[in-house]
């Protein structure tokens, strides 16, 4: 038997574990900034995600290790923010598969919620197909930030500030990368909440299970 | 690789990029693709290709600084610095006169032993293969039925699984006297398909390169295994429920077999620790969701762009003086830039390190800096060519003058200090005083070092504490041409120096800029340029009164182009009836008239100013175009050349 609620509930912490992963908040108190919407709520909130739709799929189950991570990382660049410093950018050895975590997590995860929209969107529906297009979208558009500041690190930042033009140009590339980014993360958050409407409308329209 | 310790540098790069890999696959052995899983050693080939520290840079861990630092202490000697300009060994014809050059000798006789055996192995297996018969009908029926493309099929005594032996003529072997499973024949089908053997070669090559290094050796075991693995998931795309389990079995029979490692073949059977490991995935084989694919692509092109890319090193901090460590660190921070090694040296003066100074100092001086760290752990004045009495204003900076390329790989000019107070006999005075040395930066290897070509010599300029934008009392470049009863003489000075300037202090209590002394081995000038324009009346006394006004256009020349035409002179528009009046552009043209009077000073000023070199050319124009006016008429169309002296050489 489905546990719609565990079902509704675990999409409700998907949803919200995008948005704190990736929207800070930061508040600056005595020249240290804290981020009031830390990344590391996001992280836990999807591995409680996880842990719940798990039963609907099971490929969800190999993303927990990964969610830990996700979760220990932010934790400790949170930790580490409020001593003024971080840890992002000082271990490209750890940068690095995080990166290689964060990308494969987006793409299964989002995958998992596409399959499960196929399952219980209303027949006329694609709300799957576009969970799985705004997945791609979100790969691309995270490999090429990444790309981006590796290519940076080669070019040297400092240098590339020297060029007026083309580094102004960059920057309002960089800018628009970013805000297509955020806007996309928006709507992956609405199509995991209409994923939850359809999950709660299924799960009204099934008759309850006798009681035993 | 010329010596044992870029060979070092070469096979730690890749080890760091190695254990990364690992941990990777560790973490997604379950996650990703067979595909995936060989293709991430792709990123490890790359990295065995390139040469290791290229553009002092470095993958993971600083490895050119722990070699270094290995050299030194193992040495004594800080000259040196590994360098590699390919990823395979370049041995010197000679015979071996030290320990390090015996260890090189050693490793490249490892390198050619292997390569001989491989060769030998493989030559070996070629003859056995051509004693056999051909059987081609079960291999022609399998190519058929899963349309795949087929080669010469040999049967042949002694072997005990079937293999692809060749990259380039490729032959499927096959124990003769028994029946090869047509699953065999796909499993190998698929290896000729994808060209696997050739992968085989690639891996037995790096085998040679890194004999030595288990760690590399661990890895090309697990890439020769993840080869077969994606080949078994490519079996197992195209066979079906029983099928598959059967393929499953076939290979447990296989793990007790013997398996020979030969360049240019790929055989089923690798072993029986490989085999539990294939079995596993195939355990977990599924149809991977559409995408993976991109995933798969996304997180390999961002390690691949990270590990190439590398990380620039720090410049070293004050910590305790621990003279190799420092030096090391040093001398495996290179000055990308002539503007960053100009910078590391002025900083090195400024603030008296040693280690600074060995930034941007030839290697040929390595040593003596290290002696003199030894004994002294600040750079002395004496070893710097400076007066004892001179003592440095480091709140000022530096400038660096007269900044003029000599070629592609060598610049030259001056570098400018502020004293605190005039030298030891100079008496007192509020004007500044400037100490100034001769430098040359040139390229040495990926470096940029710094050589200067004199001491450092006293002047007074006449400004009241604080930079002078042009001075008269500093060398610069003079151009010159006559025209009647004038001289016309041109100055030409630029200051240039890389903006280390820092903000310090607080909200609170404000900010201010103040100089930042740690040194920008990467950075690149700023440069500003002040030019001078007079005419010296050389005539009779008497005559002056002829002139009621001079003036002049001028236009600097850069190379050997025409001398261009200038518009003629004429007021401003905003001030048509103006007599006197004077203006420039950013582009270096400047333009004047000035009106004489009664018995008129001697020289006359004909225009100048300065600005911001931008992406004007630097340096020194080659001759400047000056329309030269008298009494309101142009006189001439001269052309400036430069005057030989000091100033200009």
């Amino acid at each position: 038997m489905t546990d719609y609620e565990r079902l509704y509930t675990g999409l409700s912490h998907a949803a919200w574990g995008y948005f704190l992963l990736h929207f800070n908040f930061n508040l600056n108190v005595d020249s240290t900034s804290i981020n009031i919407l830390p990344s590391f709520a996001g992280a836990l909130l999807l591995l409680s995600a996880v842990d719940k739709l798990s039963a609907e799929r099971r490929d969800l189950k190999l993303l927990r290790p990964l969610c830990m991570i996700l979760a220990a990382w932010h934790l400790a660049d949170w930790l580490l923010a409020l001593a003024g410093t971080s840890l992002t950018g000082k271990i490209l050895f750890l940068d690095l598969i995080f990166t290689a975590v964060l990308l494969y997590f987006h793409f299964q995860f989002l995958t998992d919620m596409a399959a499960i929209a196929e399952k219980y969107q209303p027949e006329e529906e694609t709300l799957n197909r576009r969970i799985l297009r705004r997945r791609t979208v979100l790969l691309v558009l995270a490999t090429i930030a990444d790309v981006a500041s590796g290519l940076f690190q080669a070019a040297d930042l400092g240098q590339m500030m020297k060029m007026e033009m083309p580094f102004g140009l960059l920057t309002i590339a960089l800018g628009v990368l970013l805000a297509v980014t955020l806007i996309v993360i928006v709507m992956i958050m609405f199509s995991l909440f209409q994923l939850r409407r359809y999950v709660r409308n299924w799960g009204e329209a099934e008759p309850p299970f006798p009681a035993e | 690789m010329t010596d044992i310790w870029s060979f070092l540098l070469q096979t730690l790069t890749a080890s760091g990029a190695a254990v990364l890999l690992l941990a990777l696959k560790a973490m997604f052995r379950d996650k990703l693709s067979p595909r995936w899983q060989f293709a991430a050693w792709g990123v490890l080939a790359i990295l065995l290709l390139l040469p290791a520290g290229r553009g002092g840079r470095y993958v993971l861990l600083n490895w050119p600084f722990y070699v270094e630092l290995l050299r030194s202490a193992l040495t004594g000697e800080y000259g040196a610095l590994a360098h590699i300009t390919a990823p395979i060994p370049l041995p010197a014809l000679r015979v071996p006169r030290s320990l390090e050059e015996w260890l090189f000798a050693l490793y490249v006789l490892g390198v050619v032993f292997f390569l001989v055996r491989y060769i030998v192995g493989y030559v070996r297996l070629r003859l056995a293969l051509r004693a056999g018969r051909p059987a081609a009908e079960s291999v022609q029926a399998v190519a058929e039925e899963y349309g795949l493309p087929a080669c010469p099929a040999i049967e042949a005594e002694g072997l005990s699984s079937a293999f692809i032996c060749g990259v380039f003529r490729p032959v499927l072997a096959l124990p003769a006297g028994v029946r090869t499973d047509e699953k065999v024949i796909l499993h190998e089908l698929l290896h000729l398909k994808y060209r696997d053997a050739a992968w085989g070669l690639v891996i037995c090559l790096f085998r040679c390169l890194h004999w030595c290094n288990p760690l590399l050796w661990y890895c090309a075991d697990r890439a020769g295994n993840d080869l077969e693995s994606l080949c078994d998931q490519r079996v197992l795309e195209r066979l079906e429920g029983e099928d598959r389990r059967d393929y499953g079995r076939i290979l447990l029979s296989m793990a007790d077999e013997k398996y020979a490692r030969a360049p240019g073949t790929s055989a089923m059977a690798n072993g029986g620790r490989n085999i539990r490991r294939r079995i596993e995935a195939i355990a977990r084989f599924k149809k991977y969701p559409a995408g993976m694919g991109l995933v798969s692509g996304c997180i390999l092109l961002v390690l691949a762009v990270f590990l190439t890319v590398g990380a620039r090193a720090e410049v070293p901090g004050l910590g305790a003086v621990n003279v190799p460590a420092q030096m090391a660190r040093a001398r495996t921070t290179p000055c990308t830039t002539y503007a960053g090694a100009i910078d590391t040296y002025a900083k090195a003066v400024l603030c008296h390190r040693t280690d600074y100074r060995a930034m941007c100092a030839p290697l040929s001086e390595q040593n003596q800096l290290a002696e003199s760290y030894h004994t002294a752990p600040m750079w002395t004045r004496e070893a710097m060519g400076m007066h004892e009495s001179y003592s440095i204003d480091s709140s000022l900076g530096y400038q660096f003058r007269n900044l003029v390329r000599v070629d592609e790989d060598t610049y030259e000019g001056l570098l400018t200090l502020a004293l605190n107070y005039a030298p030891e006999g100079a008496g007192d005075s509020d004007y500044i005083w400037l100490a100034v040395q001769p430098l040359r930066a040139e390229l040495e290897g990926e470096r940029w070092v710094v050589i200067p070509q004199g001491e450092f010599q006293a002047f007074q300029a006449l400004y009241w504490k604080s930079w002078p934008s042009s001075c008269d009392q500093m060398p610069a470049w003079e151009y010159e041409a006559r025209s009647g009863d004038f001289i016309l003489r041109l100055r030409r000075q630029t200051t240039s120096a890389v903006d280390s300037y820092e903000q310090e202090g607080n909200q609170l209590f404000g900010t201010r800029l103040v100089f930042g002394t740690t040194p920008l081995p990467n950075g690149s000038f700023d440069t500003q340029y002040y030019q001078h324009l007079e005419a010296e009346y050389t005539g009779s006394p008497e005559d002056k009164g002829k002139y009621t006004s001079l003036g002049a256009a001028s236009r600097p020349i850069w190379g050997e182009v025409k001398r261009p035409e200038l518009e003629p002179l004429a007021p401003p528009e905003q001030n048509p009836d103006a007599t006197d009046w004077t203006g420039s552009s950013n582009q270096g043209d400047f333009w004047s008239n000035t009106t004489l009077e009664g018995d008129w000073e001697n020289p006359v000023f004909l225009g100048g100013g300065g600005s911001t070199v931008g992406r004007a050319p630097f340096g020194r124009p080659s001759a400047y175009a000056v329309d030269f006016y008298i009494n309101g008429q142009r006189r001439e169309k001269l052309t400036l050349l430069p005057v030989e002296g000091e100033g200009n050489d």
